[in-house]
Parts: structure tokens; sequence; C-alpha cells
């Protein structure tokens, strides 16, 4: 059968049907059904958003009680953290671009890939069934001893996230082993498109630190179903453990967020300045830096937990250095539109907004760094604020963004632009007016997980909830274009954006094995040799064509 | 390098400024934040939104209301700078300190790279016939500069918030009586004592250490005092310390900031600074209240003091447990079918044994709360006065 | 997490039948070569590095559990010392030399495959299948021998025996040959009747020996179910063995095992089940569980001890002066004060060390069987003949987890059966 196989062929259009898709074995078509599941429940995390935005337009019950309102944050939290943003970019944009960027036909191993999207799916069905039970009020980091005595439905919700974690671990392994053995023999390490170092790091991460959070939540499972006492303080147990353990996995969970993001962004900025990145080696080194240094800093989650002065020290001090490498990304991000050709696209507005939110995000950070500081704002709103500045105005953004720069060359379509525009503004707006009045009313203090809040925090929440539903509605536009667009969008080119990096000579749709040919070699974030032609197609779509080097044919395919 | 407190203090100022434009910058978008705060502290204005906002500042009927409960009553002071809540005590000078630097800081790094990408983006937009200029890709001289200069930032970030941090947990000397024991239950706080005095609302000495052990009787909660700048994880079966030297006398705000379940967000009371004299005032005359009361009165008193209101209401509401309102001396069936008179036999075992006794439709939630015989007594006389 | 191992242990493994989006074997000579590997060398070397990814994957997992074991022996060093003697070191042992053969025959099945021996990989592989089930039934002695006496993990750990093999007080009164006064209230989960310091306020020293009471211990036949339970008749019981308390005098520990169906009682104590004081146990010869017994005891304090006339007369073998024969008073030694105190009861927490152990020794043996799935998966395709000099992946990665699997063990016997 394999061998009838037409590589000539888009991979949407061969063997199409629901029953191929889901026995499939192909990384875009995996990473298209990721993508799928992962907008669904992006868009359930935002409801609950939305939700525990609205409760808290004013003081006191708007429309739920506290019972309802612990389990509306929780879920956000639990959806958003555990189904949408740790395997948003990895296994939804990484799977389809990862082996076109290093000229491969697959991942190293397809069927584990596939393993991994239905232990994705597994994980959310547990969390959906945890919502239909009644839902989990825990929060979504399952704080021993309230996740051990709370009457709510705990045990599907992190066997779900337990499941969900071996499917990071899988994808990581499979990204890990894919980069090292499936480079062509002309691309070294330091030919890689950086969204590969940064997807490299990130799968380090995924492999290192998820098994940790697998035994955690593995011990809670075994805690709530017979009582094996590790964490329960009345039986012995030292519920202090599980934070750590728990943060040993969620700080580097923070990274998994937020390094391929970086990749994304570095991608996306060079092809739009029309420029090599700047400092090529630093930005990959520091994906790696902060790979390693995400396993030393879990300790600063605890600073106000009764560990000792010693160690908060260390941990303090180690926080610290975590900003050095982010603040290097960022100085050559800014260094690389020096000189440029910007061009503002919608990714591009993305990869903007990102720089400015990241900027915010990283600095505040450095309050919560500092010891002293970290007493008065801890599980405050100002925490709140700070890491939603990095996992959503920084990850998710980098998500939409990524996902904007690609989707011509995974679905064949261009969205439209111009509402594209319009929504990158929106979440950008929508986002600072919900996250700054934050920082404001968390300095103040006001605490984090509160259904009831005093008087003096009503305008900065009131302007929290409608900057939310500003993000939401945008996001929700987002979304509802592109899969308008998969039927109606405008068929797009080969190279729309005139994008240097090997998936840009593959065809569009890439075909089943991505390349009809063997891949020729291209030179890393090169643009001079590609030239704008416009209308290139019956859509009236750009493309960037390579002009026939001296020394070599040109190999770009069109049909 | 010595730096006198004055010249800090003018450093300081100057950016205090920084910040004002900060705020003003982020704050645009919630231009009229700056108008509502304005009410100033402690003003007429300003007390009776305090008190109709939170319903556990006060009952109405003041006529029996001691004056420690009355001053309790007064409206909080929450109003401190744009940022910051009032500096209350004398470790909040260090991190106030820090977080004007790290804001100017950041403000700096943050203006500087937000210019300089909203300049690059005007300046070399792609228009008709503009083309990327050649440009170096890379440049370590650069590199290990905007390697080094934050680098040394950090590092001095890092001594400083250490520093303060030191002397924010290093308890010193405390006299007995500033020694307090902190409980916090789902979800109420208890402070008791020295001499006993058991109270729900925490009373501190102006401007002497004070010094808190505390510890949990279920789940983790976080014992937070914002004026104060303070703020620690309370742990069961752990005990764990903080303490503060209070410089301002009035009301704050104490709440509970590490999530405890469904009552979390209600878990908060108020911290009153005394003047000296008051404090002591204060222990001898609760003592002697708290030793005086008996009967109903002291039920009454357990059962505000003690967490029962959060189950059992006196109105007949239904919450996690039955209402008291006109139960004693009726029949009830229990869990495992048994018909009993709700008397003082079975509301003295069910205090002793709530497990043995439950209500079938109740969740098995009810701990066991440590009480003396006259307190059970006390309990069992105000549950009978609740017609 | 079992799928995806098999599927990745099985990379060469292929199943034509399922696969949609396209990739077969096609043009790589061997049929087991994937099509989007080069050759037989890449995917081997792809399989390879992402079973040591894997591996590193599965240490960091078991690493929560050692360093929860750090954590918790660096607390409470006494309930390790005191619980691992519950641990039997001869099972232990055995298990870790079947291990050790079956890794050495996972081994040995590697370079069969690789020189094409079919037989000598099929017999190694039997071996390693042999051995590991082994291990779990030698495992399931153990658990079952605990589960048998109540020594389990967390609320549930309630010992019939110390670890020294005294009999102990149990909560539910259910250990065989044992029975004590205690009735435990499984709702409040605590005793309402029977722990002799409530009830007869009598004064009681944990750390002395010898009579410290007097007591009358009676064993009650009960008949009936239920509401209508009722007393059928009563038996006084003496107290056991020691020859001085014979005469109904509480006493503390050293008893001889009672002859068949002459029953003798003691004092014992749990601080689970007596926080503060201890509690007749009534002991059978037999290890016959008795439902329709109950024990009645009532003591009282011993007379205080009147001072003697003369200060020295209790005190024997006084030196007298310049006695040659003057011995110092023998110190106890650490590891006779250990022993001493390990026949006692239990510390508190002591199920902290159960729920190590089992939550450890648990996670080794889903992993054992896993493993097993794993070799007879191999099994039936070395018989296939599906494995040569060319394609040997599955046997290589599935030996490599199983050396992983023994090494884990190799910590886990020293830092659970051998403290001390």
């Amino acid at each position: 059968m394999s061998a009838s196989l037409d590589n000539t062929k888009s991979y949407l259009e061969v063997n199409p049907g629901w029953r191929n898709w889901v026995v499939t074995l192909d990384h875009k078509r995996i990473g298209m059904m990721y993508l799928c599941g992962i907008l669904a429940a992006l868009m359930l995390g935002g409801f609950f958003a939305l939700l525990v935005r609205t409760e808290l337009f004013s003081p006191g019950a708007q429309i739920v009680h506290q019972d309802w309102y612990n389990k509306f944050f929780t879920l956000h939290g639990a959806v958003m953290v555990f189904l949408v943003i740790i395997p948003g970019i990895p296994a939804a944009l990484g799977n389809m671009v990862l082996p076109i960027q290093l000229g491969a036909p697959d991942v190293a191993f397809p069927r584990l890939n596939l393993a991994s999207f239905y232990l994705w799916c597994g994980g959310a069905t547990l969390l959906l069934l945890s919502v239909a039970l009644g839902g989990i009020d825990t929060g979504w980091t399952f704080y021993t001893p309230y996740s051990i005595e709370t009457q709510t439905a705990v045990l599907p919700a992190v066997s779900g996230a337990f499941l969900l974690g071996f499917s990071s671990i899988f994808t990581g392994l499979n990204f890990l082993v894919t980069i090292h053995k499936f480079r062509p023999a002309s691309m070294g390490w330091f030919q890689m498109p950086l969204n590969l170092w940064a997807l490299y790091a990130t799968a380090l991460m995924q492999v290192l630190a998820t098994p940790v959070l697998g035994i955690t939540l593995l011990l809670l499972f075994v805690e709530r179903f017979m009582q094996i006492g590790i964490f329960d303080p009345t039986l012995g147990g030292d519920p202090v453990l599980f934070q750590h353990f728990f943060w040993f996995y969620s700080h580097p969970a923070v990274y998994i967020m937020i390094v391929p993001a970086m990749g994304v962004v570095s991608e996306i900025l060079t092809t739009f300045s029309r420029k090599p990145i700047f400092g090529y080696r630093f930005i990959a080194y520091s994906s790696i830096a902060l790979a390693l240094f995400s396993f030393l800093v879990w300790g600063h989650h605890l600073f106000v937990s009764g560990q000792s002065r010693l160690a908060n020290m260390v941990f303090s001090a180690l926080t610290f250095s975590v900003g050095i490498p982010a603040a290097i990304k960022v100085f050559n991000w800014t260094a690389t539109l020096y000189k440029g050709d910007i061009r503002l696209e919608t990714p591009m507005l993305y990869v903007l907004s990102f720089l400015i939110l990241f900027t915010i995000g990283g600095l505040t950070g450095i309050f919560l760094a500092v010891l002293s500081i970290d007493v008065h704002l801890h599980d405050t709103y100002f925490v709140v604020a700070h890491f939603h500045y990095v996992m959503m105005g920084s990850t998710l953004v980098a998500f939409l963004g990524g996902l904007h720069y690609w989707w011509p060359k995974l679905s064949g379509r261009m969205y439209p632009e111009t509402i594209g525009k319009v929504c990158a503004w929106g979440v950008f707006i929508g986002f600072n007016l919900t996250f700054l009045p934050q920082f404001v009313m968390g300095s103040r203090g006001m605490p984090r997980r509160y259904w009831d809040y005093d008087p003096e925090y009503t305008l900065y929440h009131r302007l929290s909830t409608i900057g939310a539903f500003i993000l939401g509605m945008s996001m929700f536009t987002v979304v509802c274009y592109l899969a308008w667009s998969l039927k109606r969008g405008k068929k797009a080119t080969q190279n729309p954006w005139g994008g240097s990096t090997l998936e840009w000579v593959a065809p569009t749709p890439p075909t089943v094995f991505n390349f009809p040919e063997p891949p020729p070699e291209v030179e890393l974030y090169e643009y001079d040799d590609l030239h704008e032609v416009e209308n290139a197609n019956q859509d009236g779509v750009t493309n960037w064509e390579r002009r026939p080097a001296a020394n070599k044919p040109a190999r770009s395919s069109h049909h | 390098m010595k730096v006198c407190p004055a010249h800090r203090r003018r450093v300081l100022d100057r950016f205090v400024l920084l910040v004002v434009l900060v705020g003003l910058t982020f704050g645009s978008a919630f231009a009229p934040a700056s108008a509502q705060p304005a009410v100033p502290p402690g003003t007429p204005a300003a007390a009776p939104a305090a008190a109709a906002a939170s319903p556990a500042a006060g009952p109405p009927a003041a006529a029996d209301m001691s004056w420690w409960d009355k001053k309790a009553a007064e409206p909080y002071i929450y109003d401190g700078t744009y940022w910051l809540p009032p500096a209350a005590s004398t470790t909040a000078q260090g991190p106030d300190d820090l977080f004007i630097w790290v804001l100017g800081l950041s403000a700096f790094f943050f203006f500087a790279i937000t210019g300089a990408v909203v300049y690059f983006v005007i300046k070399y937009r792609h228009r008709p016939g503009h083309k990327a200029e050649p440009s170096p890709a890379h440049n370590d001289v650069l590199e290990i500069t905007w390697t080094i200069i934050p680098t040394i930032i950090v590092v001095i970030l890092f001594v400083y918030g250490w520093r303060s941090y030191i002397s924010m947990t290093s308890i010193p000397e405390t006299r007995a009586e500033n020694q307090i024991m902190v409980t916090g239950s789902k979800w109420f706080w208890t402070f008791r004592y020295y001499n006993g005095v058991e109270d729900n609302v925490l009373h501190v000495p102006h401007d002497q250490p004070v010094k808190l052990t505390m510890t949990s009787t279920d789940v983790l909660h976080s014992f937070f005092i914002p004026v104060f700048r303070q703020k620690q994880d309370v742990v069961p079966r752990r005990f764990s310390y903080i303490w503060f030297w209070p410089t301002k006398t009035g009301v704050y705000r104490v709440y509970c900031t590490e999530y405890c379940g469904k009552d979390h967000s209600l878990m908060k009371t108020k911290v009153v600074v005394h003047t000296s004299g008051d404090y002591e005032r204060y222990l001898a005359e609760a003592f002697t209240r708290q030793m005086s009361l008996s009967g109903a009165p002291l039920g009454e008193s357990v059962y505000k003091k003690k967490g029962c209101e959060g189950c059992h209401t006196l109105d007949g509401s239904v919450r996690l447990g039955p209402s008291f309102k006109g139960t004693f001396g009726s029949k009830i069936t229990l869990a495992d079918g048994a018909i009993v008179t709700m008397d003082d036999v079975y509301i003295r075992s069910s205090l002793l044994s709530p497990q043995g006794q439950t209500r079938p439709g109740f969740p098995p939630s009810m701990p066991v709360i440590p009480l003396s015989d006259k307190e059970i007594e006390g309990v069992i006389e105000f549950i009978k006065a609740q017609k | 997490m079992s799928s995806t191992e098999h599927d990745k242990a099985g990379d060469g493994h292929h199943d034509h039948g399922d696969d949609g989006g396209g990739h077969g074997g096609h043009g790589h000579g061997s049929p087991w070569i994937q099509h989007h590997y080069d050759d037989a060398q890449h995917q081997f070397d792809s399989g390879k590095l992402g079973i040591w990814f894997f591996l590193v994957q599965e240490i960091l997992f078991f690493a929560g559990l050692f360093v929860a074991y750090i954590v918790y022996r660096h607390h409470h060093p006494e309930i390790f010392a005191y619980a691992s003697h519950y641990l039997d070191v001869k099972w232990g042992a055995i298990n870790t030399g079947v291990l050790i053969v079956s890794s050495l025959s996972a081994a040995w099945a590697v370079r069969c495959a690789q020189l094409a021996q079919r037989r000598g990989l099929i017999a190694c592989l039997v071996i390693t299948i042999v051995c590991a089930f082994g291990f779990l039934g030698i495992k399931f002695i153990e658990y079952s021998h605990k589960i048998h006496e109540g020594i389990l993990f967390g609320g549930r750990f309630d010992p019939c025996v110390a670890s020294g093999g005294d009999h102990l007080l149990n909560k539910a009164n259910r250990c065989p040959g044992v029975t004590s006064s205690v009735v435990w209230d499984v709702k409040a989960k605590k005793a309402t009747k029977g722990c002799l310091d409530a009830e007869t306020g009598y004064d009681w020293d944990a750390g002395a020996k010898g009579i410290q009471g007097k007591c009358q211990v009676a064993e009650v036949k009960m008949g009936g179910r239920g509401a209508s339970r009722a007393e059928v008749g009563r038996r006084t019981i003496e107290a056991c063995a020691a020859p001085s308390a014979g005469d109904g005098h509480a006493e503390m520990a050293g008893h001889d095992t009672p002859a068949h169906n002459t029953p003798c009682w003691s004092l014992v104590v749990n601080p689970h089940v007596c926080p503060k004081g201890p509690a007749a146990m009534v002991h059978y010869g037999d290890h016959t569980k008795r439902t329709d017994i109950e024990i009645e005891a009532t003591c009282e304090a011993a007379p205080a001890p009147v001072a003697p006339a003369d200060a020295f007369a209790g005190t024997v073998d006084r030196p007298g002066r310049g006695d040659a024969n003057f011995k110092a008073p023998q110190v106890q030694s650490k590891h006779d004060a250990i022993h001493e105190w390990s026949n006692g009861p239990p510390p508190e927490h002591t199920n902290m060390f159960f729920s190590i152990y089992f939550a450890m020794t648990g996670l080794h043996g889903l992993h054992v069987l896993f493993g097993i799935f794993v070799f007879i998966w191999l099994l039936v395709r070395a018989i296939k003949g599906h494995f040569t000099p060319d394609y040997f992946g599955p046997i290589d990665y599935a030996a490599l987890y199983w050396h992983l699997v023994d090494l884990i063990w190799i910590f886990l016997f020293p830092l659970l059966y051998l403290i001390h």
C-alpha cells in the first residue's frame, strides 16, 4: 500500500477521509489534528477565563458563588496550561514544521508521534470528564493537602494531567532524536534554523522535567485513591514536598512554553525584516542556557512557604540568572530590525507585540526575583499579571504569529490579511487592558484566586474584565477566520512571505513526504537571492522566487 | 560606598517622578484610576464605604461593644502611593525602596527597547523602493556589553534584595506580651495572646516588635499583611514565624493568600495597631471579659471565634451543616438511621466526636474543635437560645 | 505509557494495516526498515538514541521517589531503622540475584541476535522472562505477607506484629491469634473502649518493665449478630508466662508464646490505637481469627513502691571496698539500643516508610511487569525469525531498558532492606 503513495501529491489530498486521518502517521496531519484540538481547548479555556472575569466585574457575587468561581479559575488554568500552551507550539506548530525545516520526510518515530497525540486526546478527555463530574477546585497547581481532601473531581483531572505529561515527553523525545539523526549532511548545528534550536531546548526540558510531574501526580493519585500518605500531613507526609516536586516540573514547564515561542519569533522576525537574524549564536546558546537554568529556579515559587533562608538566597540568585539569556534574546531581536525592510504583515504584528509584551513580562519578573519584594508580591495579582504576560502575552501571541506565518504553507490557503491585522491589534490592546491594571492592584495587595475583593480594587478589576472581552473576541475571530479560510481563502503560493528556510522550498501544501525530490541546500537566513513576484497565482497572492544562483540549479518546484 | 539617607531620598524622589511617568503611561488606559483612590484615607467619606463593603467590620449593635471592637470597626487605611499600600512597619522601607528602583530600571529598559522597536519599525518599514541595507549579522562587543550590563544590574539587585530580606526575616527579641499564636483554619484566623485571650482580630502594639507563631489546623494558608509587607505560608503540623514592628497606628487589612478552598476569599481579617498602653489595656480587659463570660454569651463568642458561623447559620438557612435556629429539642435522624433528640447530650457528643453523629444530607466534614467543659455548656446554652 | 514504549522498543516493527498516512517499507532491503530512514544503521541509531532518552526520562521518573526517600529518611531516621526490620533481607537478596541473572541473559540475547544465533536468542529471552516472573513471584510472597500482617502504607498501616516479632495491639482487632480489649470505632477513627489509661487513669511508664499494676482480664464469648449480640459465657485469663506475674499483675513485654488453647494476656502498646497507654491483649497459641470473642480488662495501679530502710538493700552484687571484681555498669551500645526499641511499638508515622516502600517497589514491579510483556513480544518475533544481524534493534533497546530496571532494583535493595 505504501508503495502506492504518491509523493507528488499534497498531504491533504492523498488518502482523504477521516478514517485515514485518525490513523495517519504523517507528522503534518498529526500536527493539524493537534492544532484543531488545541484551538478547541483554547476556546474552552478562554470561556472559563471570561466567566472568571465576569464574576470579578464587581465585588461580591455577580454570576456565581465562590465554589463555582473556584472551579472556573482551576479549569481555566488547567485547560490553558496542560492542554493549550504546553503542547501549543511544540506539538502543533513544531510537529508540522520541524521535519520540513530539516528537509526530512517525517519525524524519527511516526507511531510514537501518533501515540502522543492520542495521549493528549486521552488527557483532554479526562480533564473534560472532571468538568462533567462537577469540576475541580484545587487550582491548577493541585497543592496538597487541599487536593487530598476536597470533594471535587480531582482523580480524573490528575490522571488527565499525567497522560498529558507523557504526551509531552514523547513529543520531546521524538524531536530530540529527529534533530540529532535527521539533519541533512549539509546542515550543521549552527546552520539550523533558530526555531529548531528552540524546539531542541524545549524537547530537552520536556524529557527531563515532565517525568517528575508524572511521579508527583501519580503519588497524588494514589494518595486520593488509597491514602499512601506521602503528601498528607495527618499521616506524617510533607505537603511542602509536593510543592517542590510540582515546581521542579512546572517551572521548566514555563520555559517549555516560552522557549519555542522564542524560536517562532526568531523565524518570523528575520523573514519580515528581510535580513539575517542578529547574533544567531547568542540566540541559539541562550535557548540552551534557558533550558538549563530552568531546572535550577523552582524554589522561587516557595519563597514564602517556609523554605530556609539559605535556600531562598540561592534560588533568588539563580532566578536572576535566567534574566540574562532572556535579555540577550530581546536585544538581538531588536537589533535584527535595524536596517531591515520591515513588512508589517499579521505574523510580524504578533511578533512585535511579543517583543513588547515579553519585555514587560521579563522585567516584572525581576520584581519577583528580588527576595524582599517577592514577600510582598507573592500570590498577589502582580504575579498573575506577570505570568500572563509571559505565558499568554508572549507564548500565545507567538503561537498566533507562527500560526499565521505557517498557515498558508500547511493549509494551502491564505487567511484574510486585513481582518488578521485588526485582530492582532485587538489581541495586543485587549491583552494590555486586561493585565496592566492587574500589576497595579497586585502591588497594592490584591491576593490572587479571590472570588470577592475589597472595594478599593473595583476599578482595576473592571478595566481588566473589559480588556478580557476585547481579547476574547479578537481570538475568537482569529479561530473563525482561519476555519473559514480553509475552504474560502485565497490559494497560497509556495513562498508567500519570502522565508529562507527549507519549509519554503517545499511545495504548498507539502507532499506526503514533504519534498518530492531531495531538497536543495539553502543558506540560512539569506534573503538576497529571493525576489518578490506579485500576483503569482490566479488568486493574486505574492510569491518569492529564488534567483538561479550561478553555481546551483533552481530547485524550487511549482504546481 | 556610603550614601547618606538624605541623598538617597533625593535619588528616590527622582525615581518616584519616573514612576509617576511610568504610571501615567502604563495607566493611560485607565486614566480614571488616579481619580478614584484620591479620596484621602481615613476621611469620613471613605469610612462608610469601607464599613459598608465589609460586613465583618462590626455589628451595628454598638451598645455592648467593647472599646477595642469599636476601634477595630474603624475604617481601614489602605491608600498609599500609586503602586504600593501605605507602609506601616520598619521593614517596609527596604522592599519599598527596591520596588521603586526596580520600577525605574524596568521603565528605562522598557522605554529603551520599545522605543528602539518603534523607531526601527517606522524608519525601516517597507515602502516602495526601500530595501534592507547590508548590516553586520553579529557584533561580539555589542553582545558582550549587553550580557555584562544586565549581569551587573541583577547582581546588585540580588544583593540588595537579599539584605532587606534578611532584615525582614531576622526576628528580634520580643517580650512575651508581643508573642502571638496564629492559627489558620478554614476559613478564619484565630489569634491567641500570651495570657490566653483569643480573638479573630489581630491586636498589636505600636512601635514594638511583634512575633507571630503560626500553624494551620487543616490545609495550607498564607498570612499576609500588605501594610507590613510581610507574608508567610501557614502549614499544618508545622510552625512558621513572621515578625513586624508597626510604625503607624490604625486598622489594616489581613489576607489569606494561599488558596485554601471555598471561602478562601472571605478568609480575611484586620490588624489593629494600638498605642502601647492601649495594647496592654486590651490584653487585660479582654482577658477579664473572656473569663467572665459564661452561658449563652460565652457560647456566642465561641460560635463566632471558632468559625462555627461558616457552616451553621442562625437564620434557618442551610450551609455545610444544619442551622441552629429552632432545632433544640427536636427529633433528628442520624446517618445510621437512629432517631435521637437534639438535646444537651447530643450537642456535647457531637462536639467531642462529630464523626459519630453525622446526619444524612450533610457531609461528614465537622472537625473536632477542642473546647473546655465550660465552653461546651456555653454552646449548648447558645443553641438553646436560638428559638 | 505502555503502548508508547511498545512503539519505541519495537520501532522496526511494521504494521501495514493501519498505515493511513503512508509510511511503508520500500526499497531498503530488510522488511523491517521503515521508509523514512536512510538505511538499517540510521534506523538502529535513531532507535538507540530514542531509548537512551527514554531511559533518562525513566530515571527522572524514579528520581521523585528517591528524593522523597532522602527527605523522609533525613527527617525521620528512626522510622527507617525501625521499619526496615519488617522486610526480609533473604527475599530481597534472592530477588537481586534473580534480576542480575535476567539482565545477563538479556545482554546475551543481544549478542545472539547480532551473531544470528536464533536458538540461543530464544533461550536467552526465555531465561529473562522466567527470571522476571520469578522476581514478581517473590515480590508477591513479600507483599501478601505484608498485607496479611497489616504492614501497609499510609492510613492502612496497622501491623499485627512489631518489627522484632512481638504481637502488637491492632486497631480493628483482626489479627489472627490475638484479641485485644480495644473497641475501635471505625467512623470516628479512634478507640472508644479498652485503652487502659483513659478508663482507669492509672499511671504507666512505657520505658519501664516489670509489674506496673494489677489487672483482671476476662475473655467474653458473644453470641448473635448486630443488636442481638449478647454475652454467652466468660472466663478469666492468666497473665502470660513470666512466673512472678502469674498472679494477674500487669507487666510489659517478655512473654512466651502460649500453649495451644490456653490463652494468656499481656499489656501491649500501639500509639496509633491507644495514644496514651497500653491495652490488654490476649494471645492464643494458634493463628486463628476469632470473631466471637471480646476482651474485658480492668486494671488498677500497683502500690507505690516503699523506699527500703537500707538504701543499698535492693542492690545486688554491691562491690565491696577494694573489690577486684568491680565491673563498671555496662553501657548499652547504640546497636543494642536500636535492637531493644526496635522490638517495641512502632514510632509515630512508621507508615511513611511503607508508603515509600510500596511506592518504590510497586512502581518498579510495574516496570518489571511491563518488561515481561516486551520480552514475550520479542520472543514471539524471535521464534518467527524476524531478527537478523541487520535488524536486532528491538532486542537491544529492550535489554537496555531491562538493565535500567535491574539497576534501579540494585539501588532499592540496600536503601530499603539493608538499613543497619
